[in-house]
């Protein structure tokens, strides 16, 4: 009888504990229930581009996305990976001269909007659709450049600027590969080959400063780390609008302005949303957004041209031959990081 | 079969069966309650937030959605121009809805070209750009021109817009936007204890006052698909209540953590467990020595028991723990020294029995060899001086020897000694008709026997020997055999017939002689009285054949006399 007493008392034990946690687990089960998206995109575009477009797109059609940002570099070695299995429907950033070697990746698609798209920003490719069109351009913090004139990439060849420059290595950076691509061009008169003796000197002036990501660029020149950067133009048209004294400066030797592009990634899981993303990202209504509220240029003809940013007609436009860049990217890339540091070296 | 436990055990089986096990069981219980109702305050504390919110926020939105969709009823108000009076009824009702709600909103009314005919501000914060028809409010009253339309934006600060056409015969001929910015309703969420997010139907926030919820695009976080009840994130745990409201346009959460509470309780409960195991343990070990320790006293009652049952009476019980053993100790020890004083009288008394009996049986012989010999030595004066003087002095001797009160026992070399004196009276008083060998073993010359049992032994068979006989020849044998000294006395007489011998047996047995035969009885009980245990006589005998008397005696010389 005794026995029995305190056996019955372990089992009622047992059985409040149990049932105390059979209890919160069940709850938690029961509430986490795993979520699948829509529609997944992998962009190196900041917040402040990505929220309106997104925003406006999920209430137009209830879809639901998932966004995993980060380097353009970063989201095609992620891609390549993926290959077999993959998980991202849309890359949504890149320029045309870093995507071209890699353009494999990425399904053929023609959005609906190909027909209102500029004759230079068509999707010739077939895998690249162009989304904005973006220019090369030095920027400038007004606060620290005090009396020294800048107009062009010359200009910043300065000894009391020397160290002050930022720029970011072309390896991981797109908007530093179009600014290797645009100085080579510029400061070569339309040969590239020519244009090494310039890039000799900037390294010198870099004075061993060499950045890791576009958005070190861009802030330090605004936080006065750097007095003059090297960078794509929404980046710095954004600051400019927010106040930072900061000030475009489009090259006089020449600008180049390539498209970045919206593309569907081959075999994408969500094929069908991916499409109706890309013709959004397109249409009249984004393309607006883009000239209107986000500081960049259209790739669209029925879309005027922001009134903000200085228009193309007043830039010095460079023309280059696409193909040899795509040939020589990784030529280029190697001989400006042998350049670099041999020049900081000693 | 029931194992039968010691008493220690007992006493920790009931230790931890009816004291440990009951509490942690109590204690256990009261924190599942504990936890219950905690978790039971979590949940209705936060239904009543969430419902708070809820309904202010709906209120609020249905009474601005009411007027909304009565003003847009009015098409004059696009059709015609907006004159003082007109503006002057609509501020009116805003001002009115303002007091009444606890928010302000502003309306705007627009033409289909999305310019503003009323409102402030020739383009609001919801119109990108007037060639954008298809984008935010706009799309969405466009859509649905004859509903109430619900746009969220997410700027600086997020603004909710509801949106109605303004339709004539159908068609749209105008937008009417009301827009509710977030801050107003900032305050209503620090009203409340739990964190809230208020998001639209896609999971874009509107409201917010804890940002672990919100996504980098400024969505409700997507993990899951939460509903109602307690979840776990980012390794948190937290009870969420969340309500729809608006036709399903929006969600409120209320979410509480109870991350912190969690881990206390679960702190207590394994401190709880904790404590159980090592009570447990400690009582394992504790108990026993409680337990030895209290009912040390039994054991030494039970030890003084053990001797007690082994023949040891020196024992005594010595307890002064507590007064119920010690009444018991004083008692047992009371009791043990009368066992004693008893046993000590009684075996006084037998000994001085026994002593009185031995004397008793000596003197019967004495009585009886002196008579027969002194009627010897009569005749043998008549016959033989030399003989009767002779037998006088063996006589004198062995009478001198028998009254000597000494000792019971002699040496066997003494006792034989005398035999020799009691043989030469026989052997004068028979002559030839007597002849007698003795055959004593060397070693055990020095043993101790009773006193004249030897000549006792010889005395019979003459007595008896004879019968119709002229001659008898007596022979006496003794060796030791194991620890015993056995003497075998043996004639060649008249023997004893049967039912004698029979009669003699059974009379052995007896511890008082009920024959006349008193020579063998008296030996027997002499050594039965000294010596106990199976000592003692049997006799054999077959009528005209002889009789043999065998004597058993323990093996025992003057040296070790001791032990017996």
């Amino acid at each position: 009888m005794k026995h029995k007493i305190g056996h019955v008392f372990i089992f009622f034990l047992a059985v409040v504990i149990l049932c105390f946690y059979g209890w919160q687990n069940h709850k938690n089960i029961q509430h986490n229930i795993n979520k699948s998206e829509d529609l997944v995109i992998y962009s190196a575009h900041p917040i402040e581009l990505l929220k309106p477009l997104l925003k406006e797109f999920e209430s137009m059609t209830g879809l639901q996305i998932k966004v995993v940002t980060g380097g353009t570099g970063e989201m095609i070695d992620k891609i390549e990976s993926e290959k077999d299995n993959p998980v991202a429907d849309i890359l949504w950033s890149g320029s045309l001269s870093t995507l071209k070697p890699q353009m494999y990746l990425f399904e053929n698609y023609i959005s609906k909007n190909e027909d209102y798209v500029y004759k230079d920003f068509k999707n010739n490719e077939g895998m690249l659709t162009r989304f904005s069109d973006i220019p090369s351009i030095l920027m400038i913090n007004t606060d620290l450049i005090g009396d020294i004139e800048i107009n062009g990439y010359e200009d910043v060849l300065n000894p009391l600027l020397k160290g002050k420059i930022a720029y970011c290595n072309p390896l991981v950076s797109s908007s530093a590969y179009e600014h290797l691509i645009n100085m080579l061009y510029a400061m070569g008169n339309g040969n590239p080959e020519n244009g090494w003796d310039y890039i000799k000197q900037l390294c010198y002036y870099l004075d061993g400063n060499l950045l890791k990501s576009s958005t070190e660029v861009y802030q330090g020149v605004a936080n006065g780390d750097y007095v003059v950067g090297l960078i794509f133009e929404d980046a710095a048209a954004a600051l400019v609008e927010d106040g930072a004294h900061i000030k475009i400066v489009y090259m006089e030797e020449g600008v180049l302005s390539t498209p970045d592009c919206i593309s569907i990634v081959k075999n994408a899981p969500h094929k069908e949303n991916a499409a109706l993303f890309v013709d959004f990202a397109t249409g009249y209504e984004v393309q607006t957004m883009l000239t209107t509220k986000l500081n960049r240029r259209s790739v669209r003809v029925d879309v005027e041209p922001p009134k903000n940013l200085k228009s193309k007609e007043e830039m010095k436009i460079l023309h280059i031959d696409d193909e040899k860049i795509y040939n020589m990217k990784r030529e280029w890339i190697q001989k400006f990081i042998d350049i670099f540091t041999s020049t900081n070296q000693d | 079969m029931k194992k039968i436990k010691s008493f220690s055990d007992n006493i920790r089986r009931m230790f931890i069966t009816y004291a440990i096990i009951p509490s942690f069981f109590i204690a256990f219980s009261c924190l599942a309650i504990i936890i219950g109702i905690w978790k039971y305050t979590i949940k209705a504390a936060n239904k009543s937030a969430n419902l708070k919110v809820s309904k202010t926020l709906e209120s609020a939105i249905n009474m601005y959605s009411e007027k909304l969709y009565n003003l847009s009823r009015d098409e004059t108000l696009i059709t015609n121009p907006i004159y003082t009076g007109k503006k002057v009824e609509i501020m009116e009702i805003m001002y009115q809805l303002h007091s009444q709600t606890g928010c302000k909103a502003d309306l705007y009314i627009l033409d289909i070209n999305l310019n503003t005919v009323f409102g402030e501000g020739d383009r609001p914060e919801f119109i990108v750009n007037k060639t954008m028809y298809n984008w935010g409010i706009i799309r969405e009253i466009r859509n649905k021109p004859d509903q109430i339309t619900y746009y969220l934006i997410n700027n600086e600060t997020n603004i909710l817009c509801l949106g109605m056409g303004i339709q004539k015969n159908n068609e749209l001929i105008g937008y009417m936007v009301v827009t509710l910015d977030s801050e107003e309703f900032e305050l209503l969420l620090t009203q409340v204890a739990p964190h809230t997010v208020v998001t639209d139907k896609n999971g874009w926030i509107y409201l917010i006052n804890n940002y672990e919820f919100e996504d980098t695009l400024g969505r409700f976080v997507r993990e899951y698909t939460y509903t109602s009840g307690f979840i776990e994130y980012s390794g948190k745990k937290y009870y969420l209540s969340q309500s729809r409201i608006c036709n399903d346009m929006l969600r409120v959460y209320s979410i509480t953590s109870y991350d912190l509470e969690t881990r206390m309780f679960n702190v207590m409960i394994m401190f709880i467990l904790f404590l159980f195991v090592a009570i447990i343990g400690i009582t394992f070990v504790i108990s026993r020595k409680v337990a030895v320790k209290s009912t040390k006293d039994i054991y030494k009652i039970v030890e003084a028991f053990e001797h007690v049952k082994k023949g040891n009476l020196d024992h005594n019980l010595d307890i002064d723990s507590c007064i119920e053993f010690k009444e018991i100790g004083e008692a047992y020890n009371l009791m043990l020294d009368g066992l004693k004083t008893y046993i000590q009288e009684n075996k006084e008394l037998s000994n001085l029995a026994a002593f009185a009996q031995v004397k008793q049986l000596e003197a019967q012989f004495n009585s009886h060899f002196l008579f027969n010999t002194l009627d010897n030595i009569r005749f043998m004066s008549k016959i033989d001086v030399e003989a009767s003087d002779k037998m006088i002095v063996a006589l004198s001797n062995l009478l001198r020897y028998s009254i000597s009160n000494a000792q019971e026992e002699i040496q066997l070399e003494e006792d034989l000694r005398y035999t020799e004196s009691y043989l030469t009276i026989l052997k004068i008083r028979y002559n030839r008709r007597l002849s007698y060998t003795i055959d004593v073993d060397e070693n055990i010359k020095d043993c101790l026997i009773p006193k004249l049992m030897m000549l006792s032994l010889i005395e019979n068979a003459v007595k008896y020997g004879y019968g119709d006989r002229e001659t008898l020849h007596v022979s006496i044998k003794g060796f030791k055999k194991d620890d015993n000294l056995i003497f075998i006395c043996k004639d060649n007489g008249a023997g004893i017939p049967e039912e004698m011998l029979k009669q003699i047996r059974e009379n052995l047995m007896s511890p008082v002689n009920k024959t006349n035969h008193h020579g063998i009885y008296n030996i027997h009980r002499r050594i039965k009285l000294m010596y106990h245990k199976n000592y003692g006589v049997s006799i054999e005998s077959k009528p005209g054949e002889g009789t043999t008397i065998t004597l058993k005696l323990p093996y025992h010389t003057a040296k070790n006399n001791n032990a017996l």
